[in-house]
């Protein structure tokens, strides 16, 4: 059956290379699916405007975890207004799945975290 | 089930969301909107009077099946219209509701009103009530769309009468698997919806008691619910037709009109077989310590549960074995703060059900616990 559930991605959501807190983040966003009660919360820490260590918590199910640490992965390097620029297409490529519309908000939920956080980010930067 | 073309194929264990709908009730959607389409309460012609006389005669069905008068069967878009018309149209009161409540019998009244909560204890499987407590209006569930447990709703009522309280029953999930009586129950408002009794979607009831009506303002105002309107002022409808502003949905009453017939016929036989196999269903998720919520006391045909993986991905591949479950918080977010989860796993049954339909989802469980833990 499973394209959705091939080895890659469960490798990823029972080993998440990117799992965890960061000190002292520049961005800490937390979301959550009000659907299936995912969470995921993100720590980014930037140097010279681009993302140099990415790493998340949370809790959910396969597609979630696992896009979670993917992602993770394919933030670091990337300046924030690349990562704003992402759309909702590039993030299922990168997973090479074809997700029905309740499952694409699963896989959404990283993304959507880490955008509000980089709102966030930039709109105090504005007032300082 | 020769009645029910779609599972044949299909093991659909979601009926708490909605019933899949017999071949009469499409007969009877097909037929009037061929023959008879015409707006109701309306037209002085034939096919005018054929639609009003289907209105009505579906009223007075309604009416029956739930011991009833026809003058008090309000005709509603679903469960949640039924319930936002009395919140909305109460003046403020202080509502007591439980926790075991499904979101459209929360929000509406937690918007409006002063509500304060009896609380569910999963230990026991009961609602915690204190009486002692003041309250106006007691806001009830008849069974939860959760845990399948079952409320003693005549008891609660008597007991909210003996302090003058007004009391409304969510029948939602109840009204496909037991007959209801409202004059027995003593409730002041009793809501529900087609769908969820082999009707079709758009179409649901709110009984309001005769001598409660005029507690109400309408939620909709416009067509059809005014008695005269002038330049200056509008005097509204007496009784139900002030709650039925705009055009009906009547091909969906006149299918519902089958779906009654259909579930009368139907009922003992159906119910029967939706206890049956919920006990099945327990026995198989004990053999797996698959762990379920509630069925400690009377719970109708209901499961909720959790295993070691996400419900998500358990309905997800359990789609795979053509097994519909509901995976989610199941519109009770308070219920689930209560038992400890955010989501869960749900099999609700319909008398289309079989044995067969529980084993392939235990196959497909045991698929799922492979397939993600390894």
């Amino acid at each position: 059956m499973d394209e959705l559930y091939r080895e890659v991605l469960l490798e990823h959501y029972k080993n998440p290379q990117n799992s965890g807190k960061l000190i002292n983040p520049d961005i800490v966003q937390k979301d959550s699916n009000p659907l299936c009660g995912d969470v995921v919360e993100f720590y980014l820490r930037l140097k010279e405007g681009k993302v140099t260590e990415v790493s998340f918590e949370g809790k959910g199910c396969v597609i979630c975890m696992a896009t979670s640490d993917i992602l993770s992965e394919k933030f670091k390097g990337m300046s924030l207004d690349e990562i704003q620029s992402m759309q909702r297409e590039e993030v299922l490529d990168i997973l090479g799945l074809n997700l029905t519309h309740t499952r694409v908000k699963c896989a959404m939920l990283p993304l959507v975290a880490v955008k509000k956080g980089i709102i966030e980010f930039k709109s105090k930067g504005e007032k300082k | 089930m020769k009645d029910f073309p779609i599972v044949q194929e299909l093991h659909y264990l979601d009926n708490a969301a909605t019933t899949q709908r017999p071949l009469q009730l499409v007969e009877a959607m097909k037929d009037y909107t061929l023959k008879f389409n015409a707006n109701a309460h309306r037209g002085i012609y034939s096919i005018g009077e054929k639609s009003t006389e289907i209105v009505e005669d579906t009223r007075k069905k309604v009416a029956n099946w739930i011991n009833a008068s026809p003058e008090e069967i309000v005709f509603t878009k679903g469960t949640t219209e039924a319930i936002n018309i009395v919140a909305r149209g109460l003046k403020k009161s202080k509502i007591y509701l439980t926790q075991l409540e499904h979101h459209a019998n929360f929000v509406p009244w937690q918007q409006f009103h002063e509500v304060i909560i009896a609380n569910y204890d999963e230990n026991t499987d009961k609602v915690n009530f204190d009486f002692e407590k003041e309250f106006d209006v007691l806001a009830t569930t008849y069974m939860s769309n959760v845990t399948g447990s079952i409320l003693p709703v005549k008891e609660l009522i008597r007991k909210a009468k003996e302090k003058r309280a007004l009391a409304l029953v969510d029948a939602a999930q109840v009204i496909g698997h037991k007959k209801i009586d409202v004059k027995d129950l003593g409730c002041d408002f009793l809501a529900f919806s087609a769908h969820k009794m082999y009707g079709p979607t758009g179409v649901g009831v709110l009984y309001i008691k005769k001598e409660v009506q005029e507690l109400v303002k309408p939620l909709i105002y416009g067509g059809n619910m005014i008695k005269n309107v002038t330049l200056e002022k509008t005097e509204l409808a007496q009784g139900i037709q002030r709650f039925e502003a705009g055009t009906m949905d009547i091909a969906g009453i006149a299918g519902f009109n089958a779906a009654l017939d259909y579930l009368a016929q139907n009922i003992e036989n159906f119910s029967l077989n939706e206890e049956k196999l919920t006990c099945y269903l327990l026995e198989k998720l004990d053999e797996q310590k698959i762990k379920y919520f509630g069925h400690k006391n009377s719970s109708g045909p209901v499961v909720s549960f959790v295993l070691d993986v996400h419900p998500h991905d358990v309905s997800t591949i359990l789609d795979r074995y053509n097994v519909c479950i509901r995976a989610g918080h199941h519109c009770a977010q308070p219920l689930m703060q209560c038992l400890g989860v955010v989501a869960t796993c749900r099999v609700s049954f319909a008398g289309y059900n079989t044995k067969e339909d529980v084993d392939k989802l235990i196959q497909g469980l045991k698929e799922a616990r492979r397939v993600i833990n390894g």
